[in-house]
Parts: structure tokens; C-alpha cells; sequence
């Protein structure tokens, strides 16, 4: 701020200097956090719009079934093999080919489930949080905004919410619901079983961000140009909508992306539990399970459980990877909003 | 200090008695005939409905919904009992040996946190941008992506079933386990010999739990990690320390008293808040090494492939959770003013 009003050229006014485009900036230099987002939209690309892409190029489905996948017993064939297909049903050519491997005693293509079960995965996360996300912003706004006993009802059930076990009400909800809800596919656009658990989860995973805004947003109603909305005769609404709504958008993205890694990990739970996405669909919670603890072959002293137990890894890795993807992105982000902040 | 505790106590009861009428209240939404529990029904059943009706009668379950949690308020009030529950158990022995379990775990994976994240958070903070504190944070980053299951998983594989070390499964009980007497003119088969009788005493207990232990530790290590550095960042750059040092007080006084007692007292409220919703892990790890504590007895009664869901206990299971997690919220308020002068408790 060292220059005068006389060495400000037109030039100076037209520099890209608004904070998103700063936040954009210090982004753009953080690798980490850029592989991370270049890695969530590599999953994404593969799990909706190249799955059934690789279905087609394979010649089978998710779904298909291979008695010749597995072995005598029931054990699945490795990665990268290929298998005779005559005896399926439904397999296009002779030979079908498994880049990672069968996923159990059913023989079916590994790859191709994965990729069905991030589909399943990703689809409930990215819509219960964003479920989340616009229950909790209001509420957190009115909360904030408004004060008063909307406020205190919001801090004691936050409160309570965060440290009860979110886990039993989905699966007590979800238990209700579930029989009504997971028919409803929307024309294929959800996995079935994906809008009750949407619902359910969105329903119980408000009160992170709620509690966030609402404390942003106690501050911001302070702030000068909110007084200047006021006198200038904005209503409430103008006010939350165009004036604080902006200021939250970056605060929303590093705690939506938190909320949405751990919202893949409770969906993973309850699928691996059996609560979430119904069998047969796969979804990377329930695929884990299969060959959970190596049921097939008991290892006893065999070191090699490694080798046996890929159906679980796979998944696994899958997870694992998806979840830190978005926790680096949201450090990044997190970052990239507050310059000073001690590292 | 009294009347905020009164207060609280106050909103938690009328919490309390919500969450359990949601509970009743959705459990009237399910479809399912509770007689289907005691008896076999559905297809290929001999059952008539008058018989299921009368089963129905016989648990009470005909009468209106408020009726029942009337009663079940009122037992809980009066003698302090849940009651029986559908499937004809005792609901508090089993809520007891559950609890017991889920306790087990939870408390020990407390000190095994702590124990891992003090030093680690307070190494991490005072060599701020070495090569250690990168390695921690970059290492608590892929600790937060690990999913409670898989970490159970890896180290049941590891440590149990490849290197032998510790036991990977069940739980064992401290005091010996009491086995009722068969009723008169039962025989009952003695175990061949050479079986494992069922193992109690201490040391078996905690070895045992070391995996569980363990992996509770492992999933939230991460978090707290960062949270002690930061908090100790943040306190080692107030002006008390530099004034502290310019007193000339040793480097140690220094750091215990002035640095870390107000860095960590504020971790004891946040132990206790977090515990409630360590219970979600808590599921995982007993489902992961079989331990059967109140996570599992969830998973059991809801689960509708099991055909045991069974509303007294899911009522009670529901109400005693949210008492525990009301108390450590209350406990956290009470220890935080206690021990930090700074925290006033608010009127609101």
C-alpha cells in the first residue's frame, strides 16, 4: 500500500488482485495439493465417465460372473491373468482379462468392480456432504446471523451430535428408510441403496460445518461492510446471501473436502458392516469385506497372506488413497486461504 | 459454577428423554412384527396369528407406542432397570458386560494416544521445520486417510496371524468368568483334554487388547498430534514465556511450567468430548478382533439380516450411550474449569 493515488495507472486497478484469485495463486505453487486434486479428478474420471468405457473394451461387466476365475477352491484368480470365459453367460469374448485380479468366489472382474464401487462410494460422500454443507451453512448462518435461541438450541444439539457415534443413527435411520428409499435410482443416475444413504448420512453430518459457519459468521456480522448493507437498507437475507455467503466460500471448501473424506471412510464402514450399499452392488466398503481376515485360506504361518488377501487391498488402497487425496487438498486450500498462518 | 451445572443437567435430561422417544418413535415406522423374534414366522411358518398375537400381547408391544415408553421411562426411573428386553434377556446384564468391553478399549486406547502424542506433538513443535517434524506431520497426514478397519486389519495380520506375537481376537474378562452350574439331571460334556479353558486374569486381558489398543491410538494419533503442536507453537510464542526467560528461569522450568501445562490442560476436556464419538471406532475394533462390546451388541439388534432388532434393548443401548456422552460432555466443562483459571463458564 506504499504507492500514491498519482502512480495508480488504470493498468494497476485492471490486476487480477481479488482474494479468490490470490488463493488461486498460492494454490497453484503448492504441488502437493495440486497432485492431490489432479489424483480426485483422475478417480472420478474413471469411476463415472470411463467405467463403462472399460466395460465395453473388456467385454463384461461388474456384475458378470466367471466360474473359470477361480480355482478348485474358490480361489480367485490373481492379478493380470487372463481366464477362460466360454462358461459365462454373459461375457462378450472367449477370453476375459483381469487386470487386478477375480473378487472372490463369484469370479467377477476386480477392476471393473472397483471402479462400480468408487462410482457407489464417491456418489454417496460427494452427495451426503454436499447435503451436509447447504443444511449446515444455514443453519450455521441463521445461527450466527440471528443469535437468540435458534442459537443455543444449535450449540447444545452440536454439541451432543458431535460427540454421539454418528454411526448408530445411520444404521437405525437407514434400518427405516432403506426399504423405501433404495429403490428410487433416478433414472440410473444413483446406485441403489445411494439416496437413503445420502439422506441419512446428510442428515447426521451438519453439525461440523454448522458450528464452523456459525462462528465465521459471528465475526462477519460485526464487520464494516455488513453496518454499510444494513444502513444502506439490505434485508437479512440480501445481507447473508450476497455479503456473507462469499466470504464463507473458502472456508466451506477446505472444511467440505475434510467432510468428505471422512465421509468416505463412515460410508465405507457401514458398507464394509453390511449397513449401506445392498449386495450385490459394489461399493469399496463391501468389497473390502470379501476374503475379510483371509476366511478362504487361513494363514496360519504362511507370510504369503499378502498375496492371498489382494481382494481386500485393493479396496483398500482405494480408500486409503481417495481419503488423503481430499484431506491434502483441504490442507492445501486451508493454506493457500491464510498465507500467515505458522507452519 | 452450580447453577450452570444444574442447567446443564437439566437440558441433558430433557435430551436424554428425545433421543429415546425418536428412538421408539422410529422404531414404530418398521415393519416387521416383533412376535417374529420369540417365534418362527413368515413363509412356511406354523404359526397363526392369533398365536403371534398373543406373543405380541405378551411383550406388550400392542399397546400404543407413548404407553410403552411411558413404562419404559417409568421402570428406568422407579428401580433403575431397562427391563427385559424382547428376545427375554436381561437388558442391564448385558448393557454391563458390554460396557465393560467397549470401556476396556476405549480407556486404554486413551493412554496409549496420550502416551504416543504428547512426546510426539511436543518433539514435532520444539524442532519447528526440521527434518523430524516434516516426517511427523507428512506421517499424521496418511495417518488421517487410514480407515480404523484397515489399520485393525494390517496389524491383526502382522502381529497376530504372520508374526505370532499377541493374540488377535476375543476378549478376556479380569475377574474369572462366573460359569452357572448346569441345572440338575443336565449332563453336561466335559471338554477333552488339552482345551483352553476360558482365559480371565489380567495379564491375559491386557495382552489381549494390546491390538485394539493399538489401533484406537493409530486412528486418532494423527489429530492429536497436530493438535499439540500447534497448541504448543501457539503457547511458546505468548510474551508470559518470554518474560519467563527473561526472569532467568532454567530452560526446563520453563518448558513445564510455563509451555506445556497450559498447552495441555486444555487436551482433557477435548479426551473426554472425544470419547463419545470414539465409540464409532470402538465398533470397528471390536468388529476387527472380535471383542463383542456395546458396538457389536448395535450392530446386532439392528441388523436386519440378523432378525434381532429388539426395541427395549436398542432403546436402552441408545440411552445409555447418550447418558455416558452428556457426562463426559458435563465432566469436560467441569475439569477444564477447574484446572485452566482462565475458562469461565458462561451463563448461557
Amino acid at each position: 500500500m506504499t504507492t500514491t493515488a498519482a502512480a495508480r495507472t488504470p493498468l494497476d486497478i485492471s490486476l487480477p488482485t481479488s482474494g479468490t484469485v490470490l488463493t488461486w495463486r498460492r494454490l497453484k505453487r503448492d504441488r502437493l495439493a495440486m497432485a492431490s486434486g489432479l489424483y480426485i479428478l483422475f478417480v472420478l474420471a474413471l469411476c463415472f465417465p470411463l467405467a463403462p468405457l472399460f466395460a465395453q473394451l473388456l467385454g463384461h461387466g461388474a456384475d458378470t460372473i466367471f466360474p473359470n476365475a477361480v480355482d478348485l477352491n474358490l480361489k480367485p484368480v490373481g492379478p493380470w491373468s487372463h481366464v477362460d470365459a466360454s462358461n459365462s453367460i454373459a461375457a462378450a469374448h472367449g477370453r476375459a482379462f483381469f487386470l487386478f485380479g477375480a473378487d472372490g468366489s463369484l469370479g467377477r472382474d476386480e477392476f471393473l468392480r472397483l471402479l462400480a464401487g468408487g462410482r457407489a462410494s464417491l456418489e454417496i460422500a460427494i452427495g451426503a456432504t454436499l447435503l451436509a454443507m447447504v443444511i449446515g451453512t444455514f443453519v450455521g448462518c441463521v445461527a450466527g446471523y440471528y443469535r437468540g435461541w435458534t442459537d443455543v438450541v444449535l450449540s447444545r444439539v452440536t454439541e451432543f451430535a458431535m460427540g454421539f457415534p454418528i454411526l448408530f443413527l445411520v444404521i437405525a435411520l437407514g434400518f427405516t428408510i432403506s426399504d423405501r428409499l433404495s429403490a428410487i435410482t433416478l433414472h440410473g443416475l444413483f446406485v441403489p441403496g445411494a439416496l437413503s444413504l445420502i439422506a441419512v448420512i446428510g442428515i447426521f453430518n451438519w453439525f461440523y460445518i454448522a458450528r464452523i459457519v456459525r462462528s465465521q459468521v459471528l465475526t462477519l456480522r460485526e464487520r464494516e461492510f455488513v453496518e454499510a448493507a444494513r444502513m444502506a437498507g439490505s434485508s437479512d437475507r440480501r445481507i447473508i446471501v450476497r455479503h456473507l455467503l462469499p466470504h464463507l466460500s473458502g472456508t466451506l471448501t477446505v472444511y467440505g473436502s475434510l467432510v468428505l473424506a471422512g465421509t468416505i471412510i463412515l460410508e465405507a464402514g457401514l458398507s464394509f458392516l453390511n449397513f449401506g450399499v445392498p449386495l450385490p452392488n459394489a461399493s469399496w466398503g463391501n468389497m473390502m469385506s470379501t476374503n475379510w481376515g483371509t476366511v478362504l485360506y487361513p494363514s496360519g504361518k504362511d507370510p504369503a497372506w499378502v498375496t492371498s488377501s489382494w481382494t481386500s487391498i485393493w479396496p483398500a488402497v482405494a480408500i486409503f488413497s481417495a481419503v488423503l487425496a481430499f484431506a491434502l487438498f483441504a490442507e492445501g486450500v486451508r493454506r493457500a486461504l491464510d498465507p500467515l498462518e505458522v507452519r | 459454577m452450580i447453577g450452570h451445572v444444574i442447567r446443564r443437567l437439566i437440558a441433558s435430561i430433557v435430551l436424554l428423554l428425545a433421543l429415546t422417544l425418536a428412538t421408539f418413535l422410529i422404531f414404530k415406522t418398521i415393519p416387521l412384527d416383533p412376535a417374529c423374534l420369540k417365534v418362527d414366522c413368515g413363509q412356511g411358518s406354523t404359526a397363526t396369528k392369533a398365536q403371534l398375537q398373543a406373543i405380541d400381547h405378551q411383550l406388550g408391544v400392542d399397546r400404543p407406542i407413548l404407553v410403552q415408553y411411558k413404562d419404559f421411562i417409568w421402570s428406568l426411573a422407579r428401580h433403575g432397570s431397562f427391563g427385559s428386553s424382547w428376545s427375554n434377556s436381561n437388558i442391564n446384564e448385558t448393557l454391563r458386560s458390554g460396557l465393560a468391553h467397549t470401556a476396556s478399549i476405549l480407556l486404554g486406547g486413551v493412554v496409549f494416544l496420550l502416551a504416543l502424542a504428547i512426546p510426539l506433538g511436543i518433539i514435532s513443535a520444539l524442532r519447528q521445520n526440521s527434518a523430524l517434524d516434516r516426517a511427523i506431520l507428512f506421517g499424521s497426514i496418511f495417518g488421517i486417510a487410514l480407515h480404523p478397519l484397515i489399520i485393525g486389519y494390517l496389524l491383526r495380520q502382522v502381529f497376530g496371524a504372520t508374526l505370532h506375537v499377541l493374540p488377535s481376537s476375543f476378549y478376556c474378562t479380569i475377574a474369572k468368568p462366573h460359569i452357572p452350574p448346569p441345572p440338575p439331571g443336565v449332563h453336561v460334556i466335559p471338554p477333552p483334554p488339552g482345551t483352553p479353558g476360558p482365559c480371565y486374569g489380567l495379564g491375559s486381558w491386557a495382552s489381549h487388547l494390546v491390538l485394539p489398543w493399538l489401533t484406537f491410538a493409530l486412528f486418532f494419533l494423527p489429530l492429536y498430534i497436530r493438535l499439540i503442536r500447534a497448541r504448543v507453537l501457539e503457547t511458546l510464542g505468548e510474551p508470559h514465556v518470554a518474560t519467563a526467560r527473561a526472569k532467568g528461569a532454567s530452560e526446563q522450568r520453563v518448558m513445564l511450567r510455563h509451555v506445556l501445562r497450559p498447552a495441555l490442560i486444555p487436551l482433557t476436556p477435548m479426551v473426554a468430548m472425544d470419547l463419545g464419538g470414539a465409540l464409532m471406532a470402538a465398533i470397528y475394533i471390536e468388529f476387527v478382533f472380535s471383542l463383542g462390546g456395546i458396538g457389536g451388541l448395535v450392530l446386532g439388534v439392528l441388523s436386519p439380516d440378523r432378525a434381532g432388532y429388539d426395541l427395549p434393548l436398542v432403546a436402552s443401548l441408545f440411552f445409555v450411550i447418550a447418558a455416558i456422552i452428556v457426562l463426559l460432555n458435563l465432566i469436560a466443562d467441569i475439569v477444564q474449569t477447574a484446572l485452566d483459571p482462565r475458562v469461565r463458564l458462561s451463563t448461557a
